[in-house]
């Protein structure tokens, strides 16, 4: 029952999108009003609801004639991972990108009176990209196909017929082990998704702009908040996954430049670049080209991503399905990339006039450098990710690249970003003098160089760590600088802390940009930190054996295991202590955890968060009587979540505060549109 | 000023130390792929096999393998895939300099953009609403 009434609304939402296709090109050149559009867009919505409605009530029943659901949950699987395997597995992913996807072309509709003519456009365009992933829900990657002959545990066949004789399987194979290990996993492909399904819509405005010939920037002024938001959510999600890398996973660290990782990197790195030169573009018309060429490329690695994660192609630590999804979305990527930059070529001479840089050394030429430089970042991890794929598929040798490569390439690109990052929004419109920048430059330039003194003092020898201490100690001195020399002229009337929050309000875009910027630069200084001085060791223990590790010293107490419903717990006890090897600092249980689907169990570590270091363990093998662990420090590891969440803060504020949206286009804004949105 | 001093001197000698047997060993052992593993470095992975792994390479490094040496034994048996660095050659050196190559173009693009002269005059409006902002 649960997959008709599944089937059904996925098929409602094809037909809605294709009709919202349809309709909102008729609506864009006049011929039809407004209120067509809320058919099909209402057919869209409902028909994505009922899809994931179905898929959720099918999981949560255990009802294992649907095949999904028999190779994706086991009746022993708990509630929370039960509802996260709606999205966790491949087309259950679909279902939801599609679903995001549905309430997004909802909201942006609200908008779109009769006469905005770009509104029906753009939601036209996300019709279009609905019927592509509905169209997929419907045949390559169908969540509501039939089990028709029942294994020991799940389907051995399945039919895409929803009227098929259904046969029900006695248990399901359950979630991979790495999906259950955590809490985490059901939050981290939610928010990816909703960053990843957003930057639709400033792509749909930006084909909508190309192909009416629009001049103006009135497609940005629209997609702004749209793509702040999806890029909060794309840091969220880029952040809770590196969290739950090095929580999770064992292996002692939180970023491994693997394929799936770079997949969600390079849309950010590609969004940010986008974020940066749109407001360039609203303030100053310029750089318009750019614009539409970053969002395209945007749009486009957001399939790019998916097809790396969902196809298989790559073996990694998160691709583990293979099926005829991986073609699919490589042709719509084709189609895509073709048809955006065929109407890009044609049009853009027809939509970009702008006023030249008049000087690279301005807040201009700031924001072109740093449009070149996260384009070279994310063209890196582009090529470093494709690379061995390309050499396979063309020679048929099988290659790697790794951390070795990513990590020297981009070291230096990430020093120029963080000088550009000090330097840049400080730096006047137009011409920068350069007295004038000296005055904002020069005393956060003493400081972080006192500061790199310092660190060197404190013992880091670590040439790379020190340049970043002194890089980022620059950039949030600038940033402190700045804001207190605009607060002190408020302070005789208010006091100090109120003029702080004036300055901070008045230009929130602005100064969300700064505080985000500052959480960079800590994520800056924990990156190098917790790299360079990391301490690693390998320790094997007898029961009662005490080994000193780095400034800490660890004890073995004895093994245990547990045994639920879900999975099996293999751990060792471990008692962590100060120095001396006598004061106890708190207990430690790494462990094994092993699930019945599966032979390879997840080693989970344990993790000690402190405010100098962090002091990791990890089980690495032996047995219960001859232990060998993995024993991390890694110093102001804190400082990377923090400064995360400092960075999405920073988005936030520039999001919540933009209530007086200024208006810069001669264009009278349509009557539906969000004041100030 | 002071500051630069402190920081010259006390990194200078940092960076001259030659690696010791434990540290080149850790360094071959993280250029190399874990070959049973799901991509990680015979490093960072946490299975028994990098383990047996990473003793074997301590072991050749203190009977005195070159670097070299290792690494081809590592090739000889598990293929291409087991570098986790592209090679400096072919290629992997295409690999390797392209972000240089993009930068170069980039850089030239911008430059000779600026060289061809202004575009027409903004129009009225767009110059006031520069006076607005």
């Amino acid at each position: 029952m649960s997959s008709l009434v599944g089937y059904l609304g996925v098929l409602a939402a094809i037909g809605g999108s294709a009709a919202l296709g349809w309709v909102g090109y008729q609506v864009s050149r006049g011929r039809r009003q407004a209120a067509a559009l809320r058919t099909p867009v209402l057919f869209v919505l409902l028909g994505a609801v009922a899809a994931m409605a179905a898929l959720e009530t099918a999981i949560l029943s255990h009802d294992f004639t649907v095949a999904y659901v028999a190779r994706t949950t086991a009746t022993t699987t708990p509630f929370v991972f039960l509802l996260a395997s709606g999205w966790a597995a491949l087309e259950g992913s679909i279902v939801l990108w599609g679903l995001v996807l549905a309430v997004f072309t909802f909201l942006v509709a609200r908008t779109v009176a009769t006469g905005d003519g770009l509104g029906a456009a753009a939601l036209s365009v996300m019709g279009l990209v609905g019927v592509f992933w509905f169209g997929m829900m419907a045949t390559v990657a169908n969540p509501f196909q039939v089990c028709t002959a029942a294994g020991a545990v799940g389907c051995r066949a399945t039919s895409w017929w929803p009227f098929a004789a259904a046969v029900a399987a006695p248990d399901g194979v359950g979630p991979n082990p790495l999906l259950q290990n955590h809490i985490l996993m059901a939050v981290h492909p939610p928010m990816l998704y909703v960053g990843y399904v957003g930057l639709t819509v400033p792509y749909a405005f930006a084909m909508a702009a190309l192909a009416r010939g629009e001049r103006g920037t009135v497609w940005l002024e629209r997609t702004h908040r749209w793509s702040l938001v999806a890029w909060c959510f794309l840091t969220c999600g880029i952040l809770l996954g590196a969290w739950w890398s090095y929580e999770v996973l064992g292996w002692g660290g939180y970023w491994a430049w693997d394929p799936v990782e770079n997949a969600a990197l390079l849309p950010w790195l590609v969004t940010t670049a986008f974020l940066h030169s749109a407001a360039v573009q609203r303030r100053r018309g310029m750089l318009q080209a750019w614009n539409f060429a970053l969002v395209i490329a945007a749009f486009a690695l957001t399939l790019l991503g998916t097809f790396l994660t969902r196809s298989g192609v790559i073996l990694s630590v998160h691709s583990f399905t293979q099926s005829a999804v991986g073609p699919t979305i490589l042709a719509f990527l084709g189609l895509v990339v073709a048809g955006s930059l065929a109407l890009f070529a044609l049009r853009v001479h027809v939509v970009s006039s702008a006023p030249r840089l008049e000087s690279f050394a301005s807040r201009e030429g700031a924001f072109l450098l740093n449009n070149l430089l996260l384009t070279l970042f994310a063209f890196t991890v582009l090529i470093g990710t494709m690379y061995p794929l390309l050499v396979e598929a063309f020679t048929g040798r099988q290659v790697s690249v790794g951390r070795p490569f990513f990590d020297r390439v981009t070291l230096p690109m990430a020093f120029a970003l963080l000088l550009a990052v000090g330097i840049g929004p400080i730096a006047p419109y137009r011409i920068a003098r350069p007295a004038v920048v000296w005055t904002r430059v020069r005393t956060p330039l003493r400081v972080a160089l006192v500061l790199g003194a310092g660190a060197v003092l404190v013992g880091v020898r670590s040439v790379p760590t020190v340049i970043v201490v002194v890089l980022a100690a620059f950039v949030v001195a600038v940033i402190a600088r700045q804001l207190w020399a605009q607060a002190i002229r408020q302070r005789q009337e208010v006091g100090l802390g109120k003029a702080v929050t004036r300055v901070l309000r008045r230009d929130p875009g602005y100064w969300g940009g700064q505080i985000a910027h500052i959480g960079l630069a800590l994520i800056a200084v924990a990156i190098a930190t917790s790299t360079a001085l990391a301490v690693r060791q390998e320790v094997r223990l007898a029961p009662g054996d005490a080994v000193a590790v780095d400034d800490y010293c660890v004890r073995y107490e004895g093994s245990f295991t547990q045994q639920t419903a879900q999975r099996s717990v293999e751990g060792a006890e471990l008692t962590l202590l100060r120095a001396d090897c006598t004061t106890a600092i708190r207990t430690m249980t790494p462990r094994l955890n092993r699930y019945p689907n599966s032979s390879q169990a997840v080693a989970t570590p344990d993790v000690r968060t402190g405010f100098i270091d962090d002091v990791y363990v990890s089980l690495a093998g032996g047995t219960a009587d001859d232990l060998v662990i993995d024993v991390f420090v890694f110093p102001l590891m804190w400082l990377l979540w923090l400064g995360g969440l400092v960075t999405v803060a920073g988005g936030i504020w520039s999001l919540a505060l933009r209530r007086t949206g200024r208006r810069q286009t001669g264009e009278p804004a349509p009557a539906g549109v969000i004041a100030g949105g | 000023m002071l500051s630069v001093v402190v920081m010259v001197v006390g990194l200078l000698p940092g960076t001259e130390t030659p690696l010791d047997d434990a540290a080149r060993a850790t360094a071959i052992a993280s250029t190399l792929r874990c070959p049973f593993c799901q991509g990680e470095s015979i490093a960072e992975a946490p299975a028994q096999i990098a383990r047996d792994l990473e003793a074997f390479i301590v072991e050749k490094v203190e009977e005195g393998w070159s670097d070299d040496q290792i690494y081809g034994f590592f090739e000889a048996r598990y293929g291409e895939r087991v570098r986790l660095d592209p090679p400096l050659a072919g290629w992997g050196l295409a690999l390797w300099l392209a972000p240089l190559a993009l930068l170069g173009v980039g850089v030239a693009a911008i430059v000779t953009r600026r060289r061809e002269g202004p575009t027409p005059a903004p129009a009225a409006a767009a110059a006031a609403k520069l006076e607005a902002s």
